[in-house]
């Protein structure tokens, strides 16, 4: 089960986003997005390290990864694959919002198909990875 | 082992709920209204798929991807999803979407941004570690 994280990253979030930015034309500020993007990751990831660093020094955390479903690559002590979903969660919200900015407020209704399939992509997704892990 | 029962409930109200209420806020209802919607909507994938991620925690099945700690949340589970949990869908979702309209109205040519990335470095790595300080040794 090595690389079962990444893989349900790719699934579930990198294929709705590169669906998303195709969808979104090249409309947002690149030098934002990724200044907002990295300012989120490292908030996050702040966090995240927190959560889970105890368990390095004491038996308490609030959560942690299961070494055998994770890459095995630490950043500074923490996986590699929460990296990947800091960044991979926050395109696929913006990409997403914009897409629905541009549908519903700049009355661009054709675009409302693309959210409406990649949440449902997604949701079956989740539901067989679930189905999966049930087994 | 002492228990920290709010740990979890209390990081997620400083680091995500409060600045999530400031920056909603500055948001016009319409949008407020269809961030929660995208957030509620996606909840569906994602609490699934965490439902899937925890299959098996704490056992030695080779399966599961994380897993919460009992001393450290509240306590009261669904599955083995913490009640906490529940809320990610309803924090990290609209606090993206409130903070990127914030930035897209900040003028990076007047250092907004720059004030904003400061001060994302100072909470996360400065105030919140001195308020929660790390466990002892057991």
């Amino acid at each position: 089960m090595k690389f079962l994280y990444l893989k349900l990253l790719f699934a579930i979030y990198f294929i709705p986003v590169i669906v998303l930015f195709s969808a979104s034309e090249g409309s947002l500020d690149i030098l934002k997005l990724s200044l907002f993007t990295f300012i989120i990751v490292i908030y996050g990831i702040a966090w995240d390290m927190w959560a889970t660093k105890h368990g390095r020094t004491d038996k308490v955390w609030v959560w942690r990864f299961n070494p055998k479903t994770i890459t095995g690559v630490y950043v500074d002590h923490h996986p590699l694959d929460e990296y990947v979903f800091g960044v991979l969660h926050i395109f696929w919200v913006i990409f997403l919002w914009e897409i629905l900015n541009q549908a519903i407020f700049e009355n661009n209704n054709a675009l409302l198909i693309v959210p409406v399939v990649v949440i449902l992509w997604q949701i079956g997704v989740g539901y067989v990875f679930y189905k999966m892990q049930k087994r | 082992m002492k228990n920290h029962h709010f740990r979890y409930i209390i990081s997620l109200t400083i680091l995500a709920i409060l600045p999530e209420i400031y920056f909603l806020s500055q948001m016009p209802m319409q949008k407020i209204v269809l961030s929660f919607v995208i957030a509620v909507v996606s909840g569906l994938f994602i609490m699934t798929t965490d439902f899937g991620t925890t299959k098996g925690s704490g056992t030695s099945s080779r399966k599961w991807i994380w897993d919460f700690n009992s001393n450290d949340i509240l306590g009261l589970k669904i599955s083995n999803l913490p009640i906490e949990e529940f809320l990610f869908p309803l924090v990290w979702v609209p606090l993206p979407i409130a903070l990127w309209e914030y930035v897209k109205s900040v003028n990076i040519s007047n250092g907004g941004l720059g004030v904003i990335l400061i001060g994302t470095l100072i909470l996360a790595f400065v105030i919140f570690p001195l308020i929660e300080r790390p466990h002892t040794k057991q």
